[in-house]
């Protein structure tokens, strides 16, 4: 099983801007209205570094999950510990995203599908290809949809570029101010930052080092380019107030094309791409969390056993976010960017990063 | 274990045929537009156009009655809401109401009177609706009325009003988004207005195969509504386009003015002959087709002051004027003039609004809040008030590029014409 740096680049390309177009973007602009794009470009900064901070504590151990090279760093106990966080979040990003893809489908196209046909269908295809390919049929799938979806967003935007009134934009500053700017930039730097997923898919790239880290850094920083264009593109649309009450505000806008009266309902191709990196971001996630898991117990070798642990898993918990149904922007601020963001994509590695280099130092002088 | 896969995506495709969804085409009243009403009693009475499927299949776009039927059919209920009337219709209806293809709405003006607080929600919440619809009010008149009148060009009236309001310049079918926007900026809605036109001279039919003109759908203008989201009055068809131009969103409009001598001064051909709406005189039509508005904020005293640049080009399109167009100093004349009539024309327009709508559907607040935000800060909460006796200094220049086919006209030099 191994991905080259190419295929990196698209997977993480897909992991960040599928969820991330449909979920950040009413947080963000009912916190820092016009002035959203300054978030997203804060936001941006921040995602890179956070990124660059997994990826050099990556190349440290190259050869090295994040499950190993933790019992390295600290030792057997406290390595197995640090990283249950990292166990909690995988399965709670797969709920999340599998209710949020359920939510989404029942809004725009089947009304009454039942919700286990709707997540059921999903796991099985995502079981289906981690179990007879790994993460390296992902890498491909990547490497085949990441340009089509570029290019599908790209079409989008230039066929609703006539709807735009610039003006919206304005006035820059005065309304938010630092505080409300810096708010909105949390939902997606908490989402960009899951770019430190990087540290389980390290050792699978065929040659880690220098241009790995390249990859994933120039990933982040196209993702923050599209999103900073879908959030310019929204808010010149709908305007902020309009477009912060939206609960999908920028599939709302693919909606609007209408352009010589037969280029129309163009929505219909943006969700089928959009499905598709739903479908690479369950699917990473599921090859990290049963790979992790098979580490963290010691039985690497029979991790693919543990997808049919971790799939029946994941369907359950998913159907449980949906019977309980709590609000994704709740869920969004009071857990994602309130422990996740803070704790596993910021603590946790620069604390390993930390200890690891003092560490290398030590030995150094001894 | 393959085995296992295979069973479980045979399993997988039986139930993925979407047999909760289906939903055939025979089985769909199809939507085209939607009228709500207020009673007199308080109750809503919901309208809906649904399109008749056969007779749109056997080339029945020669209007209302191909064989005896129309290509269209309405279909009303009271109900509480949107939904609940639709609810309620449904028990006529043989096939599931499908409101996915709903692009127009209609307002009765009754309802427009009372606000329209109490049903828009819908319109933008229904995940079953696009966002890109129409809405329009009915003037004197209930949205029944308006949807039950066959359009002749038409099969389908409903479409016919989405393409009329196409054609008035206005920005196309995105009406009810505009709404949406302008009631959540300076608090005014706005939205175009329809009418029942009846014809202006009525003609007998002499023969079966006659066809004088019908009292048919048209656009009257557009409806504005004040902060409470209630019909606060009309522009006309020869007013509404002011407000495009002033917010940049006209596309397409042609002026007339008169001009009954030669000399552009003279008493007897002012710009205010044509305000005043005198039907005879000599005529000039200007057709213009870029326009541009700049409105600068001054502030000096404890008002604000506007300066509203408006800029236009087009080209003559009629001349009954003695002018004689080959020479540029005439178009230059005209030029002047058209200038300072439309300056009136709009100053008179701008008037109203302050006046009797004391509602600022000219974005002129939103461009304080845009280029002096901080001064906005203090203006935003009492600009209703300060609106009405806000001065305006108006100027109008437009840049006409040419005169059609001829310069001098095909016809020969009149009396008290120029050489």
């Amino acid at each position: 099983m191994k991905i080259n740096n190419r295929q990196l680049f698209w997977m993480i390309m897909m992991l960040e801007i599928g969820i991330n177009l449909l979920i950040t973007m009413t947080a963000t602009i009912q916190s820092a209205k016009q002035d959203s794009w300054i978030s997203y470009i804060l936001a941006g900064v921040m995602g890179l570094i956070i990124t660059y901070v997994a990826a050099r504590l990556s190349s440290r151990y190259p050869r090295q999950t994040l499950i190993e090279y933790s019992v390295v760093i600290l030792g057997k106990w406290a390595g197995k510990l640090i990283v249950i966080p990292f166990f909690l979040q995988w399965f709670w990003v797969m709920g999340l995203i599998l209710r949020d893809e359920f939510l989404f489908i029942r809004l725009s196209v089947l009304y009454k599908t039942p919700a286990w046909v709707i997540i059921g269908t999903m796991i099985g295809v995502v079981f289906y290809t981690m179990y007879h390919g790994g993460i390296e049929a992902i890498g491909r799938v990547s490497e085949l949809w990441g340009p089509i979806l570029m290019v599908i967003l790209v079409l989008t935007f230039g066929l609703t570029a006539n709807n735009l009134n610039w003006p919206m934009l304005l006035p820059v500053y005065a309304d938010t101010g630092l505080w409300s700017i810096v708010e909105g930039a949390l939902a997606p730097v908490s989402l960009l930052g899951e770019a430190v997923l990087l540290m389980m898919l390290f050792p699978f790239v065929e040659h880690p080092g220098k241009e790995t880290r390249k990859a994933l850094l120039l990933a982040l920083a196209f993702s923050t380019i599209l999103l900073l264009f879908g959030v310019l593109w929204v808010i010149m649309t709908f305007g902020p107030e309009v477009s912060g009450r939206l609960q999908f505000p920028f599939f709302e806008m693919v909606k609007l094309v209408y352009l010589m009266e037969f280029i129309q309902n163009m929505d219909i191709f943006v969700m089928a791409v959009w499905l598709v990196s739903i479908f690479v971001k369950l699917s990473i996630y599921m090859f990290i969390t049963s790979y992790g898991f098979a580490q963290w117990t010691g039985k690497t070798r029979s991790w693919k056993k543990i997808i049919w642990g971790v799939a029946p898993v994941t369907f359950i918990l998913t159907m449980l976010v949906i019977t309980l149904n709590p609000p994704s922007g709740l869920l969004l601020k009071s857990v994602w960017i309130r422990y996740v963001l803070p704790v596993n994509m910021v603590a946790i590695p620069l604390f390993l990063l930390a200890v690891s280099s003092i560490k290398a130092k030590v030995k150094h002088q001894k | 274990m393959f085995k296992k896969i295979i069973v479980l995506s045979v399993a997988l495709s039986l139930v993925l045929t979407g047999c909760w969804d289906r939903q055939e085409l025979n089985d769909q009243a199809i939507i085209l537009g939607w009228g709500m009403d207020l009673l007199e009693d308080g109750r809503y009475l919901a309208t809906a156009n649904l399109v008749l499927p056969l007779a749109s299949k056997s080339g029945g776009q020669q209007g209302g009655e191909q064989g005896g039927r129309s290509g269209f059919m309405t279909e009303s209920a009271y109900g509480k809401n949107n939904r609940d009337a639709e609810q309620n219709m449904q028990r006529k209806l043989s096939r599931v109401l499908f409101p996915g293809h709903r692009r127009n709405i209609f307002i009765g003006e009754k309802l427009a009177e009372q606000g329209v607080f109490s049903i828009l929600d819908e319109y933008g919440r229904s995940p079953m609706v696009r966002p890109r619809a129409n809405i329009f009010v009915v003037r004197k008149g209930t949205a029944q009325e308006a949807m039950s009148l066959a359009y002749q060009l038409e099969t389908n009236p409903a479409v016919a009003v989405q393409k009329i309001q196409e054609k008035s310049g206005a920005p196309i079918s995105r009406s009810l988004l505009d709404f949406f926007i302008s009631a959540n900026g300076t608090g005014c809605g706005i939205m175009p207005a329809l009418t029942i036109l009846p014809p202006e001279v009525k003609i007998d039919k002499k023969s079966k195969n006659d066809s004088p003109p019908q009292t048919t759908l048209g656009l009257y203008g557009a409806a504005v509504f004040n902060g409470q989201l209630k019909l606060a009055g009309y522009l006309k068809y020869d007013e509404f386009w002011v407000r495009l131009w002033i917010t940049n969103l006209l596309a397409f409009r042609t002026f007339t003015t008169i001009i009954n001598a030669v000399d552009e001064d003279k008493p007897g051909g002012a710009a205010e002959d044509a305000l005043s709406g005198a039907s005879r005189g000599k005529t000039v039509t200007v057709s213009v087709d870029t326009f541009k508005s700049d409105i600068t904020p001054i502030f000096t005293g404890d008002l604000p002051r506007f300066r509203i640049l408006l800029k236009g080009k087009g080209y003559i399109e009629e001349n009954n004027s003695p002018l004689n167009l080959s020479k540029p100093a005439n178009v230059k004349k005209v030029e002047a003039r058209m200038n300072q009539y439309l300056e009136k024309e709009i100053q008179k327009v701008v008037t109203k609004v302050q006046k009797d709508f004391k509602c600022d559907i000219f974005g002129l607040g939103d461009t304080i809040h845009r280029r002096h935000p901080y001064r906005w800060k203090k203006l935003s909460a009492d600009w209703n008030t300060i609106f009405p006796d806000l001065d305006l200094d108006i100027t109008v220049k437009l840049d006409l590029t040419g005169t059609g086919l001829t310069g001098e006209s095909l016809l020969p030099t009149r009396e008290g014409g120029d050489k």
